[in-house]
């Protein structure tokens, strides 16, 4: 590597070179996480990896970055077969990994991050600060090694791990979901960066749920499902995206939304307030949004903040039974700290929460963990990963409602099993731990819970996040269901069109505020006004 | 594939404490060797120190309850993820508790119960305030340690003052009337405390296994954040775990005294509450292991004596027998969950 800073001017593009996966191997206990994948993965191309969650792509990636030891299978670059133990391994045959969460250390510089990964300490500093600023810029961004990682955005930070590996000479830089923590318009600019990067030489595998994406910015896609590869397409073919969807999902139902998403979402169009199936049954009433049903939650001038998360200035708002109150926003501008609120896990210092016309402050633990549901954006915070998916499922049970006798906890266990297969939570049964399932699972764990126990209430913040679109789909109809049996929902996402097709009314959050609701006629471009509004 | 990848057989979690105790004797055997005795000879006198006879039948269980008390004290918290390094405090504070009662009032049938009942008081005060103050940032190991130094130098100074027997040459208190006494039977070896342990261990199995409380302890003990989002109140529920915990603790110190030494001394107890720390590790905070480890535990005290005296060993060698175990179990379950990550990822 030493060799990198002799080379003057553009370097010429990398050789291209051919990593081959064949008859990969890695079971987790009963979990066939990876049966048997055979991929190639090419320098100068962009190769997509798509399935559903649980179908493998994360697995394949670890086994190749050295983070899982493969049960089997072979690994060749160039022909030649290699052993990946660890990541250096990894990085030594030229693969770069980006994870969807940075692994840069957030208090240093991307300077101090480079030198700790290159674990030489005594390679001058500026040097590397060069080499840096030049693979940014022959990727054609700017990089400023200077700055502290904590202060730039997701976006900046892919970029900078992408101009790291392209420093450190790799021919094959591998991102894990890249585009499901990025704005519109950065997704836009890091498809561009994969033209910079293919055009050097290098090759691009990019895992992703979204079909569209997929088809339009790779030159080729594998297709996994149930650990093994499925289908195979290369750009240029005639893609049958109805025949597309069957490979994902696996079975032969066709998804109508899931191919409406591919060719341009209905849902975006202006003047398509929701039209979704569950609305039919309670009649035109609720976007008339006066009789819709009595207030039952109302957020009154709520002020203050909690001690990890941001303030809440004056939040006013009201749901009404059998409703969905959407909440738009970019992502931690306040969403967090509403779904605490709502919850009762945290007590602001002005104002307050009425549920049916009471403080929230006022009921008992017991009686609030059976009226509110609560389905957090992290899963850690609602599952506890050394538990069993049974114990999982009755944790509030146990902890408020009815105490934790033999009988009843083998009561419990036999219902879980009922939950897991309502759910579809892929699981090696009910006394599995939920550490071992992966993380789309362990959110339907939370959501079966939840859902159950039919709240007067439901919070569920980015409850389709990291799901793919069938999953996303389902979650949706459950919450919808559930509205329609009298419950009242918020229902918080960063995703516009999400939004829409689920709520009745959408409510926007801005700094910490709620910069309008849409009652009538919810259009992205007014939520996007309503987003763009500082008071 | 099939079966054959699902990875080479895996010791049991509940096993691990188990094998290594056994590992632990099988490290003591050269030291053994080097202090003297042949290291057949020096099993043979721990073993004959607990089941030679009745009398060391009585004398092993005599010394295996404040274990078991103890060891349910530092496993009930610990189930909440708290460590309770208190235990030595907590039993010695029952204790002086019990002595008080017991020598102010001659007592009579059941009246062992009322010193009971207060030091379990008494001590779960103390616990409980070790759990409180962690809601204000200070860790419970830290002040339980430090109570165990209060505790001990208050006995101490009260033993210099009106606590000692003035018949007595040395520093102790006076004993406990008869009526407080608790007694043995079948010839009078076989403590009645036995029962006391027993009615404890179930009333703390039910208490962490089939109530809401205890479920929600254990949710406590497994997630900080988990508990919070269920509407558990983590200052209160730490209170109430040190304080029980700080209460079967007392009891350990009281049962000890009123059914073997009958006073409190400056050596009334010889590290109960940080053996009986090893015991609930070794138990992995759940509630009836504790029991045969501090079996396991209170053989090797009972035994240490008679090496001592017939092998001439060092006594302390049997300290290394408490403590090897230990460090195995903990390099174990350290090297699992190091194993855990790397595999398991995100």
């Amino acid at each position: 590597m030493g060799a990198a800073t002799d080379h003057a001017g553009p370097v010429t593009a990398r050789e291209p070179s051919t990593l081959a996966v064949t008859g990969l191997h890695k079971h987790f206990g009963r979990v066939r996480a990876n049966d048997g994948i055979d991929v190639t993965f090419r320098g100068g191309e962009v190769h997509a990896l798509l399935g559903e969650n649980g179908a493998g792509k994360s697995t394949l990636i670890k086994c190749l970055t050295g983070v899982y030891r493969p049960d089997s299978g072979r690994v060749t670059v160039d022909g030649r077969e290699v052993t990946i133990r660890e990541p250096a391994d990894s990085r030594e045959c030229g693969i770069a990994v980006v994870h969807q969460s940075s692994t840069l250390i957030s208090r240093l510089t991307l300077l101090e991050n480079v030198v700790l990964q290159e674990g030489r300490l005594g390679r001058i500093r500026s040097e590397l600060a060069d080499r840096l600023v030049d693979s940014g810029n022959r990727l054609g961004f700017a990089i400023d090694p200077k700055a502290r990682v904590e202060n730039l955005s997701v976006g900046d930070l892919q970029r900078a791990e992408i101009a790291r590996a392209f420093m450190q000479e790799a021919w094959l830089v591998i991102l894990d979901e890249p585009t499901a923590v990025l704005a519109p318009a950065e997704r836009a600019s890091l498809f561009d960066l994969f033209g910079s990067l293919t055009a050097q030489g290098v090759g691009v595998v990019f895992v992703t749920h979204h079909l569209a994406e997929a088809l339009s910015e790779s030159s080729r896609t594998t297709v996994l499902r149930a650990g093994r590869v499925v289908g195979r397409l290369e750009s240029g073919h005639q893609v049958d995206e109805q025949e597309l969807v069957r490979l994902i999902v696996g079975d032969d139902a066709p998804h109508p939304s899931l191919v409406g998403e591919v060719s341009g979402s209905p849902l975006g169009a202006p003047d398509a307030p929701r039209t979704g199936e569950g609305a039919s049954s309670d009649g035109a009433g609720i976007d008339g949004a006066g009789d819709a049903g009595e207030v039952r939650v109302e957020v009154r001038g709520v002020s203050g903040a909690p001690l990890w998360g941001r303030a809440l200035h004056n939040v006013d708002l009201a749901i009404r039974r059998g409703e969905v109150l959407g909440v738009a926003g970019v992502e931690g501008n306040g969403q967090r700290e509403l779904s605490a609120l709502l919850t009762g896990s945290w007590s602001p210092d002005s104002g307050s929460v009425l549920l049916d016309g009471r403080p929230l402050a006022d009921y008992l633990p017991p009686e609030r963990s059976k009226l509110v549901g609560d389905v957090p954006d992290d899963h850690f915070l609602a599952t506890c990963g050394e538990l069993s998916v049974w114990e999982n499922l009755a944790l509030g049970t146990f902890a408020w409602q009815e105490a934790p006798t033999p009988g009843r906890k083998a009561l419990r266990r036999r219902s879980a099993a009922d939950l897991v297969s309502e759910f579809d939570i892929r699981t090696a049964g009910v006394n599995a731990a939920v550490r071992q399932l992966s993380g789309g699972n362990r959110r339907r764990v939370i959501l079966a819970r939840e859902l159950s126990k039919h709240p007067v209430l439901l919070v569920a913040t980015y409850p389709t996040r990291g799901l793919d679109v069938r999953s996303a789909e389902q979650v949706r109809s459950w919450v919808r269901r559930l509205a329609d049996g009298g419950s009242s929902v918020v229902y918080m996402s960063t995703e516009l069109e999400e939004i829409i097709e689920v709520s009745d009314r959408v409510a926007v959050m801005v700094r910490g505020r709620v910069s309008g609701v849409l009652s009538e006629a919810i259009t992205i471009g007014g939520i996007g006004n309503l987003m763009l509004q500082e008071r | 594939m099939s079966a054959g990848s699902r990875g080479r057989a895996r010791v049991p979690d509940a096993a691990v404490p188990v094998l290594a105790i056994l590992a632990s004797l099988v490290v003591l055997a050269p030291l053994v060797q080097i202090g003297g005795a042949g290291f057949a000879e020096g099993y043979k006198e721990l073993f004959k120190a607990s089941f030679g006879s009745m009398v060391g039948v009585g004398s092993w269980l005599t010394s295996s309850l404040p274990l078991v008390l103890v060891g349910l004290g530092v496993a009930l918290p610990y189930r909440a993820g708290l460590f309770n390094l208190g235990g030595e405090g907590q039993l010695l504070t029952g204790a002086l508790v019990g002595v008080y009662i017991g020598t102010a009032f001659g007592g009579g049938p059941g009246a062992f119960l009322l010193p009971l009942v207060a030091a379990f008081g008494s001590a779960a005060a103390l616990g409980a305030v070790a759990g409180w103050l962690k809601a204000w940032g200070m860790h419970e190991i830290v002040t339980t340690i430090m109570f165990n130094f209060i505790a001990f130098f208050s006995l101490t100074f009260l033993l210099r003052g009106g606590l000692k027997d003035p018949d007595l040459p040395y520093a102790a208190s006076r004993a406990v009337s008869d009526g407080f006494r608790i007694g043995r039977f079948a010839g009078d070896d076989i403590p009645y405390g036995i029962f006391i342990a027993l009615v404890v261990v179930a009333a703390t199995t039910c208490l962490v296994d089939y109530t809401r409380l205890g479920w929600r302890l254990g949710v406590l003990g497994q997630s900080d954040a988990v508990a919070v989002r269920q509407g558990i109140n983590l200052a209160r529920s730490r209170t109430v775990a040190m304080a029980l915990g700080g209460g079967l603790a007392g009891l350990g110190g009281v049962v000890e005294l009123l059914g073997n030494q009958y006073r409190i001394g400056a050596h009334f107890s010889p590290g109960w509450g940080y053996i009986a720390f090893v015991v609930a590790l070794l138990a992995r905070g759940k509630m009836l292991p504790v029991v045969p480890f501090a079996l396991y535990f209170g053989f090797l005290q009972n035994g240490e004596v008679r090496l001592q005296a017939i092998l001439g060993l060092p006594g302390n060698l049997v300290l290394i027998l408490v403590a090897a175990p230990v460090i195995i179990v903990a390099a174990v379950y350290g090297f699992q969950a190091y194993r855990r990550t790397v595999r398991v990822g995100t």
